[in-house]
């Protein structure tokens, strides 16, 4: 992505939000990650100066539509690639630092687990690499392959687990090392609507324990019910992040729907909105709507750039 | 500067200063390596000498398989398909006497009369022309031969191949007398090889060295050692006594 | 592990068709044509397990992408291809291991069904120490480590497992040629430009040691391990610049 404008300024209510008093789990600086392309000199820019802070203990949702930059992000988070600018800190640490990561679960977007072990075994392979001792490591895994539904097939090979059942053992080796963190890379895709109704009362209980829950979702309506606060990507920048009421224009910044006008009414008021240096913005009656408003509004920003 | 170009110039500069520090330790072990299985020669078949140093250990066995397709080829008198199947084999496995020996044999002794034709066989020692043929693949034995590894030339029935190649092949008896020296020189040299040697020397002229040499012969043999025929080496020491001093 | 399996069973399979095909044997003492077969198990299908499992093990992890998960945690890039490797070089021991046992049998066996012969006789029919052939095996361990440390710098770089795999036989193949290449070209600037050239590529025929199991070479501590130095400088050089490679890939 290049050649393009400089980001409009749009709703940013993050800068609130850090306002409040509270330890910061997550904060991004500037973050831009740039790929080289084959073409000399030239390069794809996947995020480009995105700056977020996410407090402890509060759930927020990363939304964009595909190739928005979600993913490039919750990689550079996790440490599995390296900005080309900006920072990153995990508790005021840099996730190249091995004990950043060990405050980091992580549940990928797919299940990239090797299917020759068992569920037992994939949580005594984690649990090493996280340097549990043996005893505490069984007892652990237990306790989470019983938590999630899984004591049965605990020793059954991942090749003969459901999607379902793969998901909920992503959710055991995420929570392993009991994480302060939990980078939720779309939880409930491949999910039923009862999987991923599950899946919002894991997360609202992860928050009671105290955790920080990182979300990236298309189940917008969950997002909205289940995060504190959200960020709306596109073409790797954010066009949008602050609390869902900010957002959705609930208090002082709230805006109304405009009824009972024919077309050329409705014109009228635009021109003069316009006129007065504003716009016409179409009503956040939900994170949905806003969603796709905002999605769409940049990309005409951008084709006609 | 990109990475890829980095990584390059690293992998380079790298690899070169590793290989110059362990040359040490690779010229030491190549020595070694040269006794046993390794690649002799691939100037004429290198294409499937590279086909074959993947085979690794297996390259003796494939060499086995190389020489018996040889045969097949033997059969219809292909001569460039033999030569090139006893190089590869001999380039797979340089170790083999057998594939030395009887490669020269083929060389020297059949492929003259694919030449020729069987019915001019005799031509081979008879016409000029003829005897020109069998010396050029009796020359060409030999340089056969000469490309064994040094531990493999230095084998008695290496040697005593050489030595008869020279002898009847080329008549040249003076060729073929270093070479029967150096082979009764070697510790496991069988009687009849000295013998002949001693037989060959008469037949060179040289009746003086032959008796010498005999009788150093003879002083080494066991009386257990069938293979000795000690009578029969004392009577030919008293023959050559006899006609030396006659001769004088 | 089924081509581990299968390569095993290869070996042994090869080993026992050693004994019986005897007939195929030409100019070599049988023992020594037996010892042939299980060397060259050894090392080509030793090669094909090191090559496939290394990068199995490290650009398979990168292709399923089961290494997101994996750096996700406390794990540096550099212990994961350390660890990698040291799973990549225990199979391979397995492996060797398993088809000296199975050579070591099969002498054993052929020597069992020819007891008229007297140990000055079998000396004679060339025989096969088991010293020898232990020896050759462990510097298989060795020349394969160093394989399996080539095979995981081009796996560490590669975009398709095809790349991995073909990188890896290429410089095993290059290694096994170094020597006769750098000896058939010719005087001048081409010898000295390829003798360059060559060193850039570690020497894998050095390790061939089967003249020590045939009797015609003698053994010595301080050869063997300049050779044991020689692996583990080359195997240090390719994983460190895999562990580069590593370092600056992105997931």
């Amino acid at each position: 992505m290049f050649g393009r404008p400089a980001p409009a300024e749009l709703y940013h209510f993050s800068d609130r939000l850090a306002l409040k008093e509270s330890v910061q789990a997550i904060e991004l600086r500037e973050l831009t990650k740039d790929f080289p392309l084959m073409e000399r000199g030239r390069y794809l820019r996947a995020v480009d100066g995105l700056t977020l802070r996410i407090p402890e203990n509060s759930v927020f949702g990363l939304l964009g539509p595909n190739g928005s930059g979600k993913s490039t992000t919750i990689r550079m988070l996790l440490g599995l690639s390296e900005p080309s600018r900006g920072e990153i800190r995990i508790f005021g640490a840099s996730p190249q630092e091995a004990e950043a990561r060990r405050r980091v679960g992580y549940l990928p977007d797919a299940p990239y687990y090797h299917k020759f072990l068992t569920g037992r075994e994939l949580l005594r392979f984690f649990g090493k690499l996280l340097g549990m001792s043996r005893s505490e490591l069984e007892r652990r895994a237990e306790e989470l392959l019983a938590q999630f539904g899984l004591a049965d097939a605990m020793d059954r090979k991942l090749g003969a687990y459901s999607k379902g059942m793969l998901q909920r053992l992503g959710f055991a080796q995420a929570l392993l090392g009991d994480p302060d963190i939990l980078v939720l890379d779309e939880p409930t895709a491949g999910v039923d609507p009862v999987g991923a109704a599950e899946v919002g009362d894991f997360v609202r209980g992860l928050r009671e324990q105290g955790k920080t829950v990182l979300l990236c979702s298309h189940l917008l309506t969950q997002v909205q019910d289940l995060c504190d606060a959200v960020g709306i990507m596109n073409k790797g920048r954010l066009l949008a992040s602050g609390s869902i009421d900010e957002l959705l224009g609930v208090g002082g910044d709230a805006r109304f729907a405009i009824e009972g006008l024919t077309g050329s009414e409705l014109g009228e008021v635009a021109r003069f909105a316009q006129e007065k240096g504003g716009d016409l913005v179409p009503l956040g009656q939900n994170l949905e709507d806003l969603f796709r408003s905002l999605v769409s509004k940049d990309d005409q920003r951008g084709g006609e750039a | 500067m990109n990475f890829k170009r980095r990584l390059l110039i690293l992998w380079f500069a790298s690899s070169l200063l590793v290989g110059l520090l362990t040359q040490p330790l690779r010229q030491g072990a190549v020595a070694r390596a040269e006794s046993g299985e390794s690649l002799a020669s691939l100037a004429d078949g290198l294409g499937q000498g590279i086909t074959f140093a993947a085979l690794g250990g297996y390259r003796t066995i494939a060499a086995n398989f190389v020489w018996i397709s040889m045969y097949g080829d033997w059969r219809y008198r292909l001569k460039g398909e033999v030569l090139e199947k006893m190089q590869l084999a001999v380039s797979l496995n340089p170790d083999s006497v057998y594939f030395w020996v009887d490669g020269s044999r083929i060389i020297a002794n059949d492929m003259p009369v694919w030449q020729v034709g069987d019915d001019l066989m005799e031509s081979l020692f008879e016409s000029e022309e003829g005897i020109a043929i069998r010396k050029a693949y009796g020359e060409q034995a030999l340089a056969f031969l000469e490309q064994a590894p040094r531990a493999v030339a230095q084998r008695v029935p290496v040697l005593v191949e050489k030595a008869s190649i020279c002898w009847q092949r080329l008549a040249d008896l003076d060729r073929a007398l270093v070479y029967f020296k150096q082979a009764v020189e070697k510790e496991d040299v069988p009687n009849h090889i000295c013998r002949v040697y001693a037989e060959i020397l008469v037949k060179n002229g040289e009746v003086k060295k032959a008796y010498e040499y005999l009788k150093s012969h003879y002083a080494g043999l066991s009386d257990d050692d069938r293979t000795a025929l000690k009578p029969f080496v004392a009577r030919r020491i008293e023959e050559l006594k006899a006609k030396l001093e006659s001769g004088s | 592990m089924r081509l581990f399996l299968l390569l095993a069973v290869s070996g042994i399979v090869s080993l026992v068709g050693g004994l019986y095909f005897q007939e195929f044997n030409l100019g070599s003492s049988e023992l020594r044509f037996i010892a042939d077969f299980g060397f060259g198990a050894m090392t080509l299908l030793g090669s094909i397990v090191t090559v496939v499992a290394t990068v199995q093990l490290l650009y398979g992890e990168i292709e399923h992408r089961t290494i997101l998960p994996i750096l996700s945690k406390p794990v540096s890039r550099g212990e994961f291809l350390l660890g990698k490797l040291l799973g990549a070089w225990l199979t391979i021991c397995s492996f060797i291991g398993i088809l000296t046992l199975a050579l070591l049998a099969a002498l054993w066996i052929r020597q069992w069904q020819m007891p008229d012969l007297g140990e000055e006789a079998l000396l004679e029919q060339g025989a096969v120490s088991s010293s020898g052939v232990l020896l050759f095996a462990l510097m298989q361990c060795f020349r394969l480590m160093v394989l399996a440390s080539v095979t995981a710098f081009f796996s560490a770089y590669a975009s398709s497992s095809l790349f991995a795999v073909f990188m890896g036989f290429f410089v095993w193949v290059i290694g096994q040629l170094r020597g006769s290449l750098d000896a058939q070209w010719g005087e001048g600037i081409g010898q000295s430009l390829l003798k360059t050239l060559t060193l850039l590529i570690p020497d894998f025929r050095i390790f061939d040691l089967g003249a020590y199991a045939f009797g015609e070479a003698e053994a010595s501590l301080v050869s063997l391990l300049g050779l044991v130095l020689y692996a583990v400088v080359y195997a240090a050089l390719y994983g460190s610049l895999a562990a580069v490679v590593l370092k600056n890939r992105e997931f």
